[in-house]
């Protein structure tokens, strides 16, 4: 898959996400007030309980759990330039592989929080070995609703341990990616997420024309649990 | 609250250096990655019958009709690009190689019909990238035998022992086309001077010289049903291998290959009929002689067509064949532990992908599904970096003729395609 059609193609997901969610929503609350415009301020009814439009309050917190794809878009070389093999695999010569992630966020302001992530990745290369990257990241994030679905934006930095074939890199790494998400009930809400992964490899001295930055995409399925 | 502060970023940093000691800032991951090829129809080893193997400056050498080069720190399967031969460029052909710690040496032929001797070549190790190809630094080594010109030989092949060279010469009998296989040594390290050991199936022809290994104490070698030692390599001993004689052929066969445990000073020996030997340099006339299948219901007599002792691991691995059968029954390996002192009692051997297997690693199908149906050329131990590579003839398979397992330290991690 080309970076560029699996971009287009994230970015189409997340708008029409939205744009969905928000029709839903006021269609529901509309059969209910017939004033959706005004109608978020006052919360829906989720369960049997009560569920306030934006819960993210300063001191809120929430566990996220997700599981999915990880698609190898491509990987540039130590000049920024795109490694085209010319093969009908995929540019990376990465097969279509996995990932998880499990993250932690506290609210610090109406909507804003910050917190961790712990991830894990895999995927299979062209001649059948595996590649694993496990980053651990802080994070950034935004979180807002159009109830009863809620939309998150962040972004990421940190660290990530790579392993091929026995050898070992530790580098930076950096993430940035939305999800849109169903809310259940008080406690939990579930979706789909879209992260761009960013795995710098870093090569010193004699070896800096080793430096390459791989580029992944991460379709999840996304679990959030309000504690 | 100041204290767990620190501790908190004692610990972070603690783990960083941890995680920075893991790296290679040598191989690169990704780099590697993009270089990979496919066991398809387009990968260099696919459907391919690979024959020695070297290591030397940081690079891996096979032949294979030309030489190919991949540089160790490339990772598995990527790299692989064959190599110009000196003025010959890449129009030569070579399918024989060998290596000792100063050189790789090469038996060069031309391109023409007959595939005339060219001589022997050698390289110090290094290559450079090239379009298509490496750009080597072989050159004509000047090889002699008896005085005279390589090129005025029919050399087979080569082979390293204690960094001293041998060479195995035909000379195909004009009336009945049966080719004499005479032995050749060299004197000293890297020498190229070869003189006859006087090694020859003169009266019967067609004996196969497989291998000569250096064993602690002595130079080894086998053909036919005797197996020789030397001190020196030029003064040479025969002896008989238990029972493996001419007129047991119907039970024990001829003997076929040959390994060296320098460590334990003791010599190992694969029959065509399935079995192998082991004697110490202690007393070279006293083999111990054991079936390569063991108890396995696998109870094939297939030649042990290829051997290796894998130093550290104990681990003698038997490669098997038979050229008349494409028999799944009739390739793959056994592996027979073997005593970590100068024993000659061998361990039970094990079927390749039997439940006690251990090169397969965690799952037996890596060896089930291509490897078994492998006939076994040759094995090539790269101790340096724990990597047993397996040089194999996939010409009547879907799959490559050249495979590595990497020894991770607490346990192998299974066959993967060159």
């Amino acid at each position: 898959m080309k970076p560029s059609k699996a971009a287009v193609l994230g970015l189409a997901l997340l708008v029409l996400g939205a744009m969905s969610a928000g029709r839903l929503y006021a269609d529901e609350s509309g059969s209910e007030s017939g004033t959706a415009a005004d109608s978020p301020s006052k919360g829906i009814q989720a369960g049997q309980q009560a569920i306030e439009d934006n819960p993210y309050t300063p001191g809120s917190q929430l566990i996220t759990i997700a599981a999915g794809a990880q698609v190898p878009l491509f990987i540039l070389d130590d000049s920024f330039t795109v490694v085209n093999n010319n093969d009908k695999i995929a540019l990376s010569h990465m097969y279509l592989g996995a990932c998880f992630t499990f993250g932690y966020q506290y609210f610090m302001k109406k909507g804003l929080s910050i917190g961790g992530t712990l991830s894990g990745s895999y995927n299979q290369t062209m001649s059948g070995l595996s590649l694993f990257i496990l980053p651990l990241s802080f994070k950034a994030a935004y979180w807002w609703s159009l109830l009863p679905f809620e939309f998150t934006a962040s972004a990421e930095l940190g660290g990530q341990m790579m392993r091929y074939n026995g050898s070992g890199m530790f580098g930076a790494f950096a993430r940035a990616g939305g999800a849109g998400l169903y809310r259940i009930n008080s406690l939990w809400s579930v979706g789909l997420e879209l992260n761009y992964w960013f795995v710098p490899e870093i090569h010193s001295g004699d070896y800096t024309s080793l430096t390459r930055y791989g580029n992944f995409l991460e379709v999840a399925a996304l679990a959030v649990y309000h504690l | 609250m100041k204290n767990s502060y620190i501790k908190g970023l004692i610990a972070l940093c603690a783990a960083a250096a941890l995680g920075l000691s893991a790296c290679d800032n040598t191989t690169g991951i990704f780099s590697s990655i993009e270089t990979e090829t496919t066991a398809s129809s387009t990968s260099t080893f696919y459907r391919t019958s690979v024959q020695r193997m070297a290591a030397l400056g940081g690079n891996y050498f096979v032949s294979l009709g030309a030489v190919y080069a991949r540089p160790i720190g490339s990772g598995v399967a990527t790299g692989w690009l064959p190599v110009t031969m000196g003025s010959m460029g890449t129009d030569y052909y070579s399918t024989e190689i060998a290596g000792t710690d100063s050189y790789v040496y090469a038996v060069v032929r031309k391109t023409d019909s007959a595939n005339t001797m060219a001589g022997i070549y050698r390289s110090s190790g290094s290559i450079s990238a090239g379009t298509g190809s490496y750009t080597g630094s072989f050159a004509d080594a000047g090889a002699t035998f008896g005085g005279s010109a390589a090129s005025n030989f029919n050399v087979q092949t080569l082979y390293s022992a204690n960094n001293c060279l041998f060479a195995v010469t035909a000379e195909i009998n004009s009336l009945t086309k049966v080719p004499t296989y005479t032995l050749w040594a060299t004197s000293s390290a890297d020498s190229v001077s070869f003189v006859s050991t006087g090694i020859s199936d003169s009266t019967s022809g067609a004996s196969w010289i497989p291998g000569v290994v250096w064993a602690g104490s002595y130079y080894w070698t086998v053909q036919g049903y005797s197996a020789y030692y030397s001190a020196d390599g030029q003064n040479w001993n025969s002896v008989t291998v238990n029972g493996v004689t001419s007129a047991n052929a119907s039970t024990y066969g001829s003997l076929s290959s040959i390994a060296g445990d320098s460590t334990n000073s003791r010599v190992f020996a694969g029959t065509t009929k399935g079995y192998v030997a082991c004697a110490l340099a202690s007393d070279p006339s006293s083999w111990s002689l054991h079936t390569a299948w063991g108890a396995s219901s696998n109870t094939d007599a297939a030649a042990v067509t290829a051997l290796i002792f894998i130093p550290g691991r104990n681990l003698l691995v038997a490669g098997r064949g038979m050229r008349d059968s494409y028999t799944s029954t009739f390739y793959g390996y056994y592996e027979i532990s073997m005593p970590s002192t100068s024993s000659t009692a061998f361990g039970t051997p094990y079927y390749g992908g039997s439940s006690s297997g251990l090169l397969y690693g965690s799952a037996a199908t890596n060896y089930t599904s291509k490897v078994k149906y492998l006939y076994m050329n040759s094995f090539y131990y790269d101790s340096a970096n724990a990597r047993l590579f397996l040089l194999g003839n996939a010409s009547t398979r879907k799959f490559s003729g050249l495979w590595s397992d990497y020894y991770g330290g607490s346990a192998w991690e299974g066959w993967l395609t060159e």
